[in-house]
C-alpha cells in the first residue's frame, strides 16, 4: 500500500491481479448483473488508485476493507436503482463459471483463499437455515433488519435474534479465517 | 448508545443491516470506545469473510484493460 500511495503503477496492477476477481465476484453476487458488477469494480479500483489513503491500515486488513467497499458500493447501487435482490444461492450458470482451483495469477494466495472459501461455505452450511437466510439477506441482499422482518413477515425481534445467534456461530467457526491473512 | 446497546447491534451493523439512525449512534460511540472498536473489527472481519462464499468468477479482461487505461489517462493529466 505504501508503494501505491507513491503512485506505483506496478504495485497497483499487482493488487488488481490478486484481488480483482474477488472484488468482481462480490459485486456480481450482490448485483446479479455482470455489466453493473464490472462498472462498480472499475469504479472501486480507479478510486483506490486516486485515493489510496482512503484505506487506513490501523482500521483493519486490506482485503477485509476492499471486500467491504465492494459489497457496500454494490448495495448502494441496488438501493439507488430501487431494485430488490433475492438472496438465493449461486445460479447454475454462475456455478459453471466458478474459477477453477489453481487457475490464478498468484497460486499461493489462490490456494489460501480456496481454503478460506471452503471454511466459510462450510460454516454457513452449518447454520440453521433461518439464521443463514437473514445473514445472506443482510450481507448480499443489502436489506436492513426491518426490511428483512417485512420481507419474511417475521417480528423484528426474531430477525435481530437470528442475526445475533448466526453471527455468533460464524465468528467462532470463521476464527481460522479471520485470524489469518489475508482476510 | 452505551456499550451494552452497541454489543446488541454490532453484528447487524457489520452486516450493513442496521437502520441509518442506529448506525450513526453506533459510530458516534465508536469514536471513543476502544473496547467496542475491537469487537467491531472482529465482527467486520467475519462479515467480510461471508463474501468468500460467493462463486468466484473470472473478471472480464475488459475490466483490467479499462481500469489501466483510466489510470494511464489520470497519470497523463497529472
Amino acid at each position: 500500500m505504501q508503494r501505491l500511495i507513491l503512485c506505483d503503477r506496478h504495485a497497483f496492477e499487482e493488487i488488481y491481479d490478486r484481488f480483482g476477481d474477488l472484488v468482481y465476484s462480490t459485486a456480481l453476487r450482490v448485483l446479479r448483473d455482470p455489466h453493473l458488477a464490472e462498472d462498480i469494480s472499475q469504479e472501486i479500483f480507479v478510486r483506490l488508485w486516486r485515493k489510496p489513503e482512503s484505506y487506513v491500515a490501523e482500521r483493519g486488513r486490506f482485503l477485509t476493507w476492499l471486500i467491504s467497499v465492494a459489497r457496500n458500493r454494490a448495495v448502494d447501487e441496488v438501493r439507488a436503482r430501487g431494485r430488490r435482490q433475492r438472496y438465493e444461492t449461486a445460479s447454475p450458470e454462475e456455478q459453471e463459471r466458478e474459477l477453477p482451483a489453481g487457475d490464478a495469477i498468484d497460486p499461493a494466495l489462490n490456494a489460501q483463499l480456496a481454503e478460506q472459501r471452503r471454511i466459510v461455505r462450510a460454516a454457513l452450511a452449518e447454520l440453521p437455515p433461518e439464521q443463514r437466510q437473514v445473514i445472506e439477506l443482510a450481507f448480499f441482499g443489502g436489506l436492513t433488519q426491518q426490511e428483512i422482518a417485512d420481507r419474511l413477515a417475521q417480528p423484528l425481534g426474531t430477525v435481530k435474534t437470528r442475526i445475533r445467534l448466526g453471527m455468533q456461530k460464524l465468528r467462532g467457526a470463521l476464527a481460522p479465517v479471520t485470524r489469518s491473512e489475508p482476510i | 448508545m452505551d456499550c451494552e446497546q452497541v454489543k446488541e447491534l454490532l453484528d447487524a451493523y457489520a452486516l450493513g443491516a442496521a437502520e441509518p439512525e442506529e448506525a450513526a449512534a453506533l459510530e458516534e460511540h465508536m469514536e471513543d470506545c476502544a473496547r467496542c472498536w475491537h469487537s467491531l473489527s472482529e465482527a467486520q472481519r467475519a462479515a467480510a469473510a461471508i463474501a468468500l462464499s460467493a462463486t468466484l468468477c473470472r473478471a472480464p479482461d475488459s475490466l483490467r484493460r479499462n481500469i489501466l487505461a483510466e489510470v494511464e489517462r489520470m497519470q497523463r493529466s497529472d
